[in-house]
């Protein structure tokens, strides 16, 4: 039984590295230049295919179900897949199960089906630009940085204002503090 | 006198001209220090900069020692909560990251332009000795540090760098060959890098270093204090200025350009985005390695060499490089200040290239991208 | 002739040092109040706000909370594949016919490392490590129609099934072979190999099938 079990472990937790569409992952990492990972749409890094909780062999009887499920999803459908994170789901609910998988020849086309005003993460920059940038689009501080740093200085730009104006008169506070101590240390050593 | 004596004479000398605690009064530091005014005025500045981005750090570090746990299940798992729940827990992180590189940037800058002004000159040499330890102590940081958040890059790029230890050991004769493996080992904590790892590392990077590098830091502005800033050129200025209050004066407002640079970039560019999202994953020691497994960007001048040279030529290079860089006061004592600028700038030039451009050679060197 | 009063000289000079001092100390003040008070309001609330409690939403408790368990079971994991490999003298990676040419069954090794099984063009096993001789880094399990396995950190390329590193791969030293035994469901051996590749047993392929892989302690403690 201990054997069983390490085996399926050992399995679990290497599990295996091809996956459901790795046609997909290829075709966003070479148009994005960044090394891109199952993550992308997938719950586990490592893709759909193994037995841990996140993938195909890990479901439970209720997740295999919905993953039935999903595999007929059509665009419009709002239909969890448990093997996808939301930015996934987000895919197979726009354009449909069966068109995802025709897709498989022409990944580029995917992101031109998305909405383009989706943003997961709700940092300002669409999801499917993320997708063409190799960028996660689950997470706010994930991005190209030039494009964050437009983003969140236009975000913040009450605070740092605040803060450059506080800088300078703190800077001029301490200068004439300098100035003031000079001032009398000439006095007292006169 | 006998030699002994003599020995102990010379010695109680070099102590007193190195550390003359007898320019230790308010008159001398305060009222009478001036500072040589000319071209390379500028480079003085780096030190006091520096010193403001390593309390940045300590004041950050602080911070996040309220939510970090080290442990290989929530190390990551910790970071994460602080970068998603921790109320304004992404700025500080953040703000931590980058004052880091700016820190080791203005450091080295300040050890190259200290090099180029022959700054290490008698009787400054335990100042520049000071200063070369920090240096080394300040990537010993970054290296502990790289490692705390337990994530994809962090260990794997550790893991990297020991094994390259050990590989030494290939180059070493006889019994001397084991002992790069113990060293790994003893660094480890064991034979992997693993709870063991993490729990020393991060005692080295909050509690021992900071300690050393404090005690190193106390001597290093003592001394700097006592005996002023160096001539820095070979004519004598023409113009001074008082230290006292007018340097201190322009030194505040660096830093506060400085800090107003480091707050914009905290709170609008998170760090990790110029790297790819899956080297910040959670580290699985069963997992697949991820692509794309690098040091920090401050160990490029060892790593694509280490990638494109000899294994044996880096080691030897990086021997003789920290040899010659805490000796340097004895090795260039009779240099002039104008070859000490032509290696300094060659040494900014290889910096640079293997920097910026390391990646760019080795892809077009081994047609590997990294 | 105007009186000149030496002292209202004398005074007056006093005065604006005085006034130069006092000038002096008010821009200060005002210098630093102000600071203050715009950093109470642009970077101070961000200091101060950091230990505060934070607010978590259920789903956000929920999640924290089920991610840690996660994580707990996979470190209970570890540790118990740790206890395995110390009181076991044998640990089983596979079924011999599961075995491919192909893809390479992952499993973890008696030194906790990571390690692959394939199975050889007569169907005997082949298992190597699957830790990157170069950097340590864990190779993929995918082979190439060459039978060659690739590290996705720095490219080097190994053939299966000598463990060699092809010619120009950054890693110089092969991937070490591990000593493994097929067993049947009885638990005797049928045919043993140690990391040097001598074998003790019976290669008819009849009688191995249906029997299983299996790593043995012996061979990884002459290894450690």
């Amino acid at each position: 039984m201990r054997i069983v079990f390490s085996l399926l472990l050992s399995t679990c937790l290497f599990s295996s590295m091809a996956m459901a569409h790795p046609e997909y992952l290829q075709y966003f990492k070479k148009e994005s230049g960044r090394p891109i990972n199952c993550s992308m749409c997938h719950m586990d890094p490592e893709g759909p295919e193994g037995i841990k909780p996140d993938q195909i062999g890990g479901l439970s009887k209720e997740e295999k179900k919905m993953l039935e499920l999903a595999r007929k999803a059509r665009p419009g459908d709002n239909i969890t897949n448990p093997i996808l994170n939301l930015f996934g789901n987000e895919i197979l609910n726009t354009i449909g199960h069966d068109k995802l998988v025709e897709l498989e020849k022409d990944p580029g086309e995917i992101p031109k089906l998305l909405s383009k005003t989706s943003d997961l993460d709700h940092n300002g920059i669409p999801d499917y630009q993320k997708l063409l940038d190799g960028t996660d689009p689950l997470n706010p501080n994930d991005g190209l940085p030039w494009k964050l740093f437009k983003i969140n200085f236009m975000k913040n730009w009450f605070q740092i204002m605040m803060t450059v104006l506080a800088t300078i008169s703190g800077v001029f506070g301490l200068c004439y503090t300098i100035i003031w101590f000079s001032i009398r240390t000439k006095k007292e050593f006169k | 006198m006998s030699d002994k004596k003599k020995g102990l004479k010379r010695l109680v000398e070099f102590m007193y001209d190195r550390l003359p605690m007898h320019k230790f009064n308010f008159e001398h530091i305060v009222l009478e220090k001036e500072v040589p005014v000319h071209r390379m005025s500028w480079a003085y500045y780096l030190g006091g900069l520096t010193l403001f981005f390593f309390m940045v750090q300590v004041v950050t570090g602080i911070f996040l020692l309220f939510y970090y746990q080290p442990t290989v299940s929530d190390a990551h798992a910790s970071i994460e909560y602080i970068t998603k729940y921790v109320n304004n827990g992404f700025f500080i992180r953040n703000l931590h990251t980058w004052s880091s590189s700016c820190m080791i940037l203005c450091l080295v800058v300040h050890a190259i332009t200290t090099f180029a002004m022959k700054a290490f000159a008698p009787p400054r040499e335990m100042i520049w000795v000071g200063g070369a330890a920090m240096l080394i102590l300040t990537f010993a940081f970054g290296f502990t540090g790289y490692l705390l958040p337990w994530h994809q890059i962090a260990v794997n790029a550790t893991k990297v760098m020991l094994q390259s230890i050990e590989e030494s050991g290939h180059y070493l004769p006889g019994f001397l060959s084991g002992v790069p493996h113990y060293m790994r080992e003893l660094i480890q904590g064991g034979s992997v890098v693993g709870q063991a790892t993490l729990s020393r590392f991060f005692a080295l990077h909050v509690v021992i270093l900071p300690l050393i590098v404090f005690g190193i830091l106390a001597m290093h502005l003592l001394s700097v204090q006592l005996h002023g800033m160096s001539q820095g050129v070979d004519t004598l200025p023409k113009k001074t200025e008082k230290f006292f209050p007018f340097f201190i004066l322009k030194d505040l407002i660096v830093w506060g350009v400085a800090f107003l640079g480091i707050f914009i970039l905290a709170v609008c560019v998170p760090f990790e985005s110029f790297y790819a999202f899956p080297l910040f994953q959670a580290y699985n020691a069963l997992g697949a390695t991820p692509e794309g497994i690098k040091p920090e960007w401050y160990f490029y001048f060892t790593y694509y060499p280490l990638e494109l040279l000899p294994f044996w030529l880096v080691m030897i290079g990086m021997i003789v490089t920290g040899t010659v860089l805490l000796l340097t006061p004895w090795i260039f004592k009779n240099t002039s200040r104008r070859m000490l600028t032509i290696i300094a700038w060659a040494i900014t030039a290889y910096l640079v290239i293997t920097t910026l451009f390391g990646n760019v050679i080795l892809e077009l060197v081994k047609g590997v991208k990294s | 002739m105007t009186n000149k009063d030496p002292n209202s000289e004398v005074n007056k000079e006093k005065e604006i040092k005085i006034d130069d001092e006092r000038r002096a100390f008010v821009k200060a003040a005002c210098g630093l109040g102000a600071s203050l008070f715009l950093l109470s309001i642009g970077s101070l609330e961000k200091f101060l706000r950091f230990f505060s409690k934070q607010d978590l939403t259920k789903e956000q408790q929920e999640q924290i909370l089920s991610e840690k368990i996660q994580r707990l079971k996979q470190t209970t994991e570890e540790q118990e594949l740790q206890l395995e490999r110390l009181s076991k003298d044998y640990i089983k990676v596979a079924e011999l016919d599961s075995l491919s040419p192909i893809k390479g069954i992952y499993f973890i090794d008696y030194l906790m490392r990571p390690a692959l099984a394939f199975s050889d063009d007569d169907g005997m096993p082949i298992v190597i490590s699957a830790k990157c001789t170069h950097l340590g880094c864990t190779v993929g399990q995918n082979a190439d129609p060459q039978g060659q396995i690739l590290c996705p950190c720095h490219l080097s390329k190994f053939n299966i099934k000598t463990g060699i590193p092809i010619p120009g791969s950054p890693a110089k030293i092969p991937l070490p072979r591990l000593g493994w035994s097929l067993m049947d469901d009885k638990g005797s051996n049928l045919l043993t190999q140690d990391p040097s590749g001598k074998q003790v047993g019976t290669t008819d392929m009849d009688k191995l099938a249906g029997s299983s892989l299996y790593i043995l302690k012996k061979f990884a403690e002459g290894e450690a």
